[in-house]
């Protein structure tokens, strides 16, 4: 059973799947590390945009890759504007009021996508959904491969934001000192929306990557999400390079989990994961020690 | 080979459609009706998966049982009953026992006769179980697990076999067509779905492919739905068996054979005992490379019998495929047919 025949292909599968586990727990760990706020309505937020991206393939006829290019700033204005005009004002300061309020635009989104579609599963058949890269140890599915390189360039992009831009050194000062931040003229609701905004964009590219190989049902983020929390407890909490490792790693785990202890027990090591980031390295691998 | 060499002895328990039979069980129990009043519709529960992970067959079901009631009704509707239409309340079990349950509760509230359907062995378990309770009679349309009509209760009939009986005849006729081939198959892997259905239907294979001199390699079991094939496609192409026998719903099973195909695994063969998509025109017609050298012993239609063919030209002339969850009890055969030819 641990012949490289079926190793090497599952660890590259498992290392493809991560890579978009990675982009999921991007925005949220970017949403944490600025806000300080666990994002509940991460999950709801990236159905919504398998639902986006599957109608546009079905209506319109966009192909999922290039709908990511019109949905990207879409939800990132739509991101933008629940955090300015929702979140941040009935938040009213307090960190629990937004676990309630992101709570509850979850219950909303799921149940308005549920109301209007259904709970029927659907899937899209692209014509290269099955087409494969022969590396000669493995064959890789084109739209997984496709979705690594997109991830890699969108934490790229995301880095070079973050580090270089004037909004990027904002969003930074106001992760690490708030009121510092508000003190030298920063606007801090502008940059919580910003920052919310950024995390919504990569929920909507993360969407137009999985749609190709993937499902979509009111339900379906949440299982996303939850192994998106993993890796940003595993990553450490607020770091983007953690999540994108951390992702990476948690794609390989689940992959050789599922090849060992079967298809239904597969995510049992993701929790396992879990369970022993907590006990033995509750700061995460790239965080902060408390 | 003969196309149709594995012809069960069809149960001559009704001549008539499955919703003839549902039809004539209502008028059975709701004979009190005829007095009360001559022609009030009678309402039948129709009761399918039309969404979630098995919503294609749920609607497929569906579709059959709306086409049958159409017939019956025009057709004078139920002669028993002095001519009464046949009303039809739809419920959608939304691909879960529980959901199948919570239709059940309502359907006997708004007042059926009767409940037709389930397709899945587990809705039709529970489903069939909570009619019980108000005594409604229900009759499984495809839900193939033994037990759904061996645990004695009374209001639960079908008018197909059960997964005992098809893997039984599956087994023997795949020992003919090796021994005939000169015993190319030795192995087998199988693939089953972990709901009643697949995982009673893969303990059964268990026992029975050993007797029969077949070595079962390995049995994987996957949740429906399942999106990812790969790690099943590898542990197959790890183990090289002779033969895949699969036992899942339409979208895995797709899937399954999809996967293969891109992974460029090929058995001798894949030869599955009701395979949820390999008897479909509707797969054979859309991946007709992923359907290549596989053959299915499912339910099907006898191509001999008229009305069968006129039903399926019907089903086509509406944009639909022709397939066995909506095709009528009584002009069903059983196969071991390819679903490509041999």
């Amino acid at each position: 059973m641990l012949s490289p025949v079926i190793l090497v292909p599952a660890i590259l599968n498992g290392l493809l799947t991560g890579a978009v586990y990675g982009l999921v727990a991007l925005g949220l760990t970017l949403i944490y590390g600025v806000l300080h706020i666990i994002n509940f309505a991460h999950g709801a937020l990236l159905t919504a945009a398998m639902f986006a991206a599957f109608f546009a393939h079905r209506l319109l006829g966009l192909d999922p890759y290039l709908t990511a290019i019109v949905l990207a700033p879409l939800f990132f204005a739509l991101g933008y504007c629940l955090q300015r005009f929702v979140i941040g004002p009935a938040a009213h300061g307090e960190d629990r009021n937004v676990l309630l309020i992101t709570l509850g635009l979850a219950v909303v989104i799921e149940n308005v996508l549920l109301y209007a579609f259904g709970a029927d599963t659907r899937t899209l058949n692209l014509d290269y959904a099955f087409n494969v890269v022969d590396l000669g140890i493995a064959f890789l599915a084109v739209p997984r491969v496709i979705g690594f390189g997109v991830v890699l360039v969108v934490a790229l992009v995301l880095w070079l934001i973050l580090s270089l831009t004037d909004t990027g050194k904002a969003i930074r000062a106001v992760a690490k000192e708030k009121l510092g931040a508000e003190l030298s003229g920063i606007d801090v609701g502008h940059i919580y929306a910003v920052t919310f905004g950024l995390g919504t964009a990569c929920l909507a590219i993360a969407a137009c990557l999985l749609i190709p190989t993937y499902y979509v049902n009111p339900h379906v983020g949440n299982a996303f999400v939850l192994i998106a929390f993993t890796i940003v407890v595993l990553g450490g909490m607020g770091s983007v390079t953690g999540a994108l490792v951390g992702g990476l790693f948690i794609g390989v785990v689940e992959s050789l989990s599922g090849l060992y202890l079967g298809e239904s027990l597969g995510q049992i090591g993701i929790f396992v994961m879990f369970i022993l980031v907590l006990l033995f390295r509750p700061s995460g691998l790239f965080g902060e020690r408390a | 080979m003969s196309h149709w060499s594995a012809e069960v002895t069809r149960r001559n328990l009704l001549q008539t459609t499955a919703l003839g039979a549902a039809a004539a069980a209502t008028g059975l129990i709701n004979a009190p009706a005829l007095v009360r009043a001559q022609v009030s519709p009678v309402k039948l529960g129709v009761l399918h998966p039309v969404s979630g992970a098995l919503s294609y067959s749920g609607q497929q079901g569906r579709l059959g049982a709306t086409i049958a009631i159409e017939e019956i009704n025009a057709a004078g509707g139920i002669k028993a009953l002095g001519g009464a239409k046949i009303e039809p309340v739809l419920g959608d079990a939304q691909s879960t026992p529980e959901g199948g349950n919570a239709e059940v509760e309502k359907m006997n509230s708004t007042g059926v006769a009767a409940i037709v359907g389930g397709y899945a062995s587990s809705i039709c378990l529970t489903a069939s179980q909570t009619a019980a309770r108000y005594d409604l009679p229900y009759v499984v349309d495809v839900g193939v697990a033994d037990n759904i009509v061996t645990r004695g209760l009374k209001n639960t009939f079908r008018f197909g076999p059960g997964f005992g009986v098809i893997a039984k005849t599956a087994l023997d006729n795949l020992v003919t067509i090796n021994d005939q081939a000169g015993k190319p198959a030795k192995t087998v892997m199988i693939v089953h779905e972990d709901s009643l259905f697949g995982s009673g239907l893969a303990k059964l294979l268990n026992a029975q492919l050993p007797e029969r001199g077949f070595q079962v390699l390995e049995t994987i079991p996957h949740p429906t739905p399942t999106r990812d094939f790969n790690n099943v496609v590898l542990k197959i192409k790890a183990q090289n068996p002779d033969l895949v026998i699969p036992a899942n719903y339409y979208n895995e099973y797709v899937l399954l054979a999809r996967t293969m195909q891109q992974q460029r695994v090929r058995q001798k063969g894949i030869y599955s005992v009701l395979g949820g998509a390999a008897s479909s025109y509707k797969f054979v017609k859309e991946f007709p490379e992923a359907a290549q050298y596989i053959m299915d012993c499912n339910h099907w239609f006898d191509p001999r019998n008229p009305k069968a063919l006129a039903l399926k030209k019907k089903v086509e002339d509406r944009g639909q495929f022709y397939t066995y969850e909506g095709v009528p009890r009584s002009s069903r055969r059983w196969k071991t047919p390819p679903s490509r030819a041999t």
